[in-house]
């Protein structure tokens, strides 16, 4: 596999998670952002959607971000679904592919959730045939992202950071660092982002997600969810600034998906990311910060 | 310590089934309930999907009411969970499991509202198609005609106006229904970026039935006499073509004359 996974260039403007509500607005106008991700699995019947996804791809470069390929899962994944995400891959040529380090399939059945793996060594031995799948079926490699994760297992043994820099070492794969995840993981499970940060410094982090979160009561306990739906909280931004110095050539990208605000309001919110992104690079951040 | 595949059949079937106990083993409390920390995925599996029905069925939500709609929506995600990870997908069954249900009876076209709306689903989803090649009709060639019928192409039968129906309920507030205007018979297709329906004669919809379901044409056509005397199969097909709903023909079965 290529090291190549990220196009140059994407790293200049961010992007934003484009949405079906967002979609007829975009293509009327499109908003003054660098590129657009999308979530695959919406996009795989064929008919209005990919239609309008065509249209968006010669707006902007298009990235493919997969949800339901459960690659932290104990069965390999899908062999119906990979060559359907083929067909659009063929269909959009995306600027990058991703997917996450995530499980949502179980005997057939669908959770619609993206929920977290034990760290063993029988499961990055799993997640590497997975990935080690993916990537043949599509003939590239893909970014797997870091998980936002509510609990944590009994017999997990290797630190996330060096399970994910395992993965990429044996399959090739890139990064995905989502930060708004890192803040989330470190709230619910104490999973530190320096630490994870670290480990990922030898990988090829292409591509970096901010995101709002909610903050729940559980029991008295704080739980942080991460359900996109408010703009990115200061903690993150900390992160993302940090991230930004660690991995400048990643592309940005601005994710939203409860509570959508208006298209322009997202956009607004790619473009902080672009000042707090210049701002890392040139060591001016912590002043913008406080 | 369990297998990845063990660690994963439990926790499946305790957010499918709300017995969170049944995965609670594995999970590392943190200074919480293990299974408080499993209920934050069970929320989100029932909730996401509990959305993903209104998405698709936003009439049928609206008809029933929130409170309504979520039950039963919850009770279904836990008697058929997907099977697969496109959303636009699931829910097909959902209809008929209204229809099961015993508090649906005051809403006798529910069910109708809601095989209407999954056609609107199907057609904004499925491919436009692809023209068959002309069928070989040269000599030792024999077979069925069938007709490719269009993969966006619906049918929705009704004693009720659930077109009526469906399309004051995209008002607010919701302007009166004349029910005893009768019932309807309703093709839902797609045309570039638009999702149609229009309503069909008896002979049309019997054609377009028998079409769908692969009929020969000879048979598709006695099928459309038998249900209305008179009706006139050749022009309804052509309108069909038209209308971009039948896309071309096959053979059924090629199969070689003996020779002489």
């Amino acid at each position: 596999m290529s090291a190549q996974i990220v196009p140059g260039g994407l790293a200049a403007r961010a992007g934003i998670g484009l949405r079906a509500p967002h979609v007829a607005d975009a293509l009327a106008s499109p908003p003054p952002v660098g590129w657009y991700e999308v979530h695959i699995e919406n996009y795989l019947g064929g008919g209005v959607p990919l239609r309008q996804l065509e249209s968006a791809r010669r707006d902007r470069p298009v990235a493919l971000h997969g949800v339901g390929s459960s690659l932290a899962g104990a069965e390999p994944p899908d062999p119906r679904h990979l060559a359907r995400i083929r067909a659009l891959a063929r269909a959009i040529e995306p600027a990058i592919v991703s997917e996450h380090l995530a499980w949502s399939v179980s005997s057939g059945v669908y959770l619609n959730d993206l929920l977290p793996v034990p760290y063993t060594e029988e499961a990055l031995e799993l997640c590497a045939r997975n990935v080690w799948i993916f990537q043949e079926n599509l003939g590239r490699p893909i970014l797997l992202e870091n998980p936002s994760t509510y609990l944590r297992y009994v017999d997990s043994a290797i630190p996330e950071g060096e399970f994910l820099a395992a993965l990429a070492r044996r399959t090739g794969c890139g990064i995905l660092l989502d930060v708004n995840n890192l803040y989330v993981s470190y709230r619910n499970t104490g999973a530190e982002p320096e630490a994870v940060l670290t480990a990922l410094a030898g990988t090829n982090v292409g591509e970096i997600h901010v995101a709002g979160h909610a903050v729940n009561d559980a029991d008295g306990h704080a739980a942080l969810i991460d359900d996109h739906g408010s703009e990115v909280a200061a903690e993150v931004w900390q992160l993302y600034a940090r991230a930004v110095r660690l991995f400048p050539n990643a592309a940005t990208l601005v994710e939203w998906d409860t509570n959508l605000p208006s298209l322009t309001a997202l956009a607004a919110e790619a473009r902080r990311a672009d000042r707090r992104r210049s701002l890392a690079l040139n060591g001016e951040d912590r002043d913008a910060l406080s | 310590m369990p297998s990845l595949e063990v660690l994963q059949t439990e926790i499946r079937s305790a957010i499918v089934s709300g017995h969170l106990a049944l995965a609670a083993r594995a999970i590392d409390g943190d200074g919480l309930a293990p299974d408080r920390r499993l209920a934050i995925h069970r929320h989100h599996f029932l909730h996401t999907l509990v959305e993903a029905l209104g998405v698709t069925y936003p009439v049928t939500r609206r008809l029933l009411g929130d409170g309504a709609f979520t039950a039963a929506a919850e009770g279904f995600i836990q008697m058929s969970p997907p099977d697969g990870p496109c959303l636009f997908e699931y829910g097909r069954e959902f209809a008929a499991y209204l229809a099961a249900h015993p508090t649906m009876e005051a809403l006798a076209y529910l069910g109708d509202v809601c095989r209407f709306e999954w056609a609107i689903n199907r057609a904004y989803h499925a491919p436009d198609g692809d023209a068959p090649p002309p069928p070989d009709t040269s000599a030792r060639r024999s077979g069925e005609l069938i007709a490719a019928v269009a993969p966006h192409v619906g049918l929705v039968e009704s004693p009720y106006p659930i077109a009526a129906i469906w399309t004051a309920h995209q008002e607010d507030p919701v302007p009166e229904v004349d029910l005893d205007q009768g019932g309807c018979r309703l093709a839902v297709f797609r045309r570039r970026l638009d999702v149609l329906w229009r309503p069909l004669g008896p002979g049309e919809a019997a054609l377009l039935a028998a079409l769908r379901a692969e009929r020969p044409l000879a048979l598709a056509f006695a099928r459309a006499l038998d249900a209305e005397p008179g009706f006139d199969p050749s022009s309804a097909l052509a309108a069909f073509a038209g209308e971009g709903l039948v896309l071309g023909f096959h053979l059924s079965k090629p199969f070689e004359e003996p020779s002489p």
